[in-house]
């Protein structure tokens, strides 16, 4: 396998020429390069690539040589990806750090970015990841009206007058006309059997 | 992301584009959301929609958070198809989640515990989901109906709206009617039990949104179930005897693999629009009998009251209500169905009866609906049938 130098954009933002493993190096040292839509190219650990069951995959089938392409996925969003792996691949479930980032990690994602790792995790087969978004989404429109919803999303109103109505009568009435309180008067059982007197 | 105030844990921080704080209350404004905020949610595939809905949908599996879930329903048409897949009907999942689902059949293998609450001055009765294991602690509100008293009957008006049961309210589903004597009533049905069933997918991995047929049936008051009282040979010193007829089920239901009716989506509709219906169902499947009488074709499920049994000690007529009821009353009553030959089964699927001065429970199981239960029980303080 003959190596090249190449100049690779690590997470830092600082290029550097690098030289490509040969194959025929331990999977512990191997890197593995990937590249984003816009051409960027990611230098990762193959321990943490494979944290992406489809670039797993990849790996077994043979694909060593060059970049993995992946179009559906842009830098930005790519470093993030790359981010959870690094404090999540070969870690436990309990991991403290591995939590403590994942709070972190979703409390300062903007809902665009939120959409972005859902889409890309969910293309790299990355389960745990694509949890972590989906949770994050289903946490913040929980406690949401309608309206709130809509706005999250960017959502049009496609519902025929007639549907929109019955939605409103929904959330208006059925919704809210809720909890009351029994008068909590209850009468002493006698057998809880009787019909007639 | 919290929008109330006093919100704390759920964070998703500042962040997101184009707002900035304070939080939103409930009722105010939406969101400002940018262009390309808008376009990219839209084009969410599916089965992560799903993914993330079901996730709001077990988080809040209960009233009042309930309302979440259906507020996820009131987003757009897709959303909507999504989450009536995701909540299922009662009868599988044992909640109540869409107004519709006081149109379906109540749980297989176990009641939904309600309670009726009536009030003797405005004479209107109110249905509540139950919500604690006390009798009637605190509970969801169903359904509600107010008697009009007319020279040849007595109609009681069944709505979805807790405040509104007037004849032209846009939210009516229902009505009971008596005969002059107060021993025949007919629950009648704004809607055909079957509109809006959807047909099943031939791909159940895609989801491309319920696709849903509404069957050619006109609008109109439909009789769902007829209603006798009588006298048993005791006369009035004996519990009298119910009978339901469910039109809308067929007697196959409650055998093994049977099923009924489950409609889809619920039209509301203002009763001076709709024209009574003289029976359910196109007129093939109906015949005549001797006297003019309209029957069925397909049989249809009948219901009657379970007999109490004489207890000596206790000088009355008894019924097992497992601690449901608890004051004796002429009201209280306990349906089973009941085949051609007679035999009774075991499961009761309608129990009724006094536990407070103007209160009653309610417990109702599939194939029964919480709307037919409570036609039934409403008939059940209209009988003149028997002092009290």
């Amino acid at each position: 396998m003959a190596s090249e130098a190449v100049a690779v954009k690590i997470q830092e933002g600082v290029a550097v020429d690098a030289v490509v493993p040969a194959a025929s190096e331990t999977s512990a040292q191997r890197k593995i390069l990937l590249k984003s839509v816009e051409g960027e190219e990611f230098l990762v650990d193959e321990l943490f690539a494979r944290g992406s069951k489809m670039i797993s995959n990849m790996i077994d089938d043979g694909f060593t040589e060059g970049a993995i392409p992946l179009p559906n996925v842009t830098a930005p969003v790519l470093s993030k990806v790359v981010e959870y792996w690094k404090h999540h691949v070969g870690k436990s479930e309990t991991d403290k750090d591995a939590r403590e980032f994942d709070r972190a990690f979703v409390k300062d994602a903007s809902s665009s970015v939120l959409f972005d790792i859902i889409m890309a995790a969910n293309y790299l087969d990355c389960k745990p990841l694509l949890d972590l978004a989906c949770q994050a989404v289903a946490d913040a429109i929980r406690d949401m009206n309608v309206e709130q919803v809509r706005g999250f999303f960017g959502i049009t109103n496609d519902f025929t007058p007639e549907e929109e109505a019955a939605v409103l009568e929904e959330n208006r009435e059925w919704s809210n006309a809720l909890t009351v309180t029994g008068n909590g008067q209850k009468e002493s059982n006698e057998g809880g059997n009787i019909v007639l007197p | 992301m919290s929008f109330k105030s006093g919100g704390a844990s759920r964070s998703l921080g500042h962040a997101l584009s184009s707002r900035s704080s304070p939080p939103v209350h409930d009722g105010e404004p939406s969101v400002v959301v940018d262009d390309a905020q808008r376009s990219c949610w839209a084009s969410m595939p599916p089965e992560l929609l799903r993914d993330v809905l079901m996730r709001v949908e077990v988080e809040e599996s209960s009233w009042p958070a309930r309302k979440y879930v259906v507020a996820c329903a009131g987003v757009c048409k897709s959303w909507r198809g999504v989450v009536k897949e995701i909540v299922m009907t009662p009868e599988v999942s044992g909640r109540l989640t869409l107004p519709i689902s006081v149109k379906q059949p109540g749980p297989r293998n176990f009641p939904l515990q309600c309670f009726i609450r009536r009030n003797r001055t405005t004479r209107t009765y109110h249905l509540y989901l139950g919500l604690t294991q006390a009798l009637t602690d605190s509970g969801k509100f169903l359904l509600a109906a107010r008697k009009y008293r007319r020279p040849t009957c007595s109609e009681y008006i069944i709505s979805l709206n807790a405040d509104d049961m007037s004849k032209g309210s846009g939210t009516y589903i229902g009505k009971l009617r008596s005969n002059f004597f107060g021993t025949r009533f007919v629950v009648y049905d704004a809607q055909h039990p079957d509109s809006g069933v959807t047909i099943s997918r031939s791909r159940p991995t895609r989801l491309v949104g319920s696709k849903q047929i509404a069957p050619r049936v006109p609008a109109g008051n439909y009789p769902v179930v007829h209603i006798a009282y009588e006298l048993n040979v005791l006369g009035s010193r004996g519990p009298r005897r119910i009978q339901c007829i469910m039109n809308s089920i067929p007697a196959s239901a409650v055998e093994p693999g049977g099923t009924a009716p489950t409609p889809t989506e619920l039209s509301f509709s203002n009763l001076d629009s709709l024209p009574s219906m003289p029976f359910l169902g196109s007129k093939s499947s109906w015949t005549e009998n001797v006297s003019g009488s309209l029957f069925a074709k397909e049989e249809m499920l009948v219901l009657k009251n379970k007999s109490p049994r004489w207890h000596d000690q206790l000088q009355c007529w008894c019924l097992n209500f497992r601690g449901r009821v608890t004051v004796a009353s002429v009201k209280n009553f306990q349906l089973v169905a009941s085949d051609s030959a007679g035999q009774e089964q075991d499961m009761v699927l309608l129990q009724f009866g006094k536990v407070g001065k103007d209160l009653f429970t309610m417990d109702y199981q599939y194939p029964i609906s919480a709307f037919q239960a409570f036609g039934i029980c409403l008939s059940s303080f209209d009988t003149k049938l028997a002092c009290e």
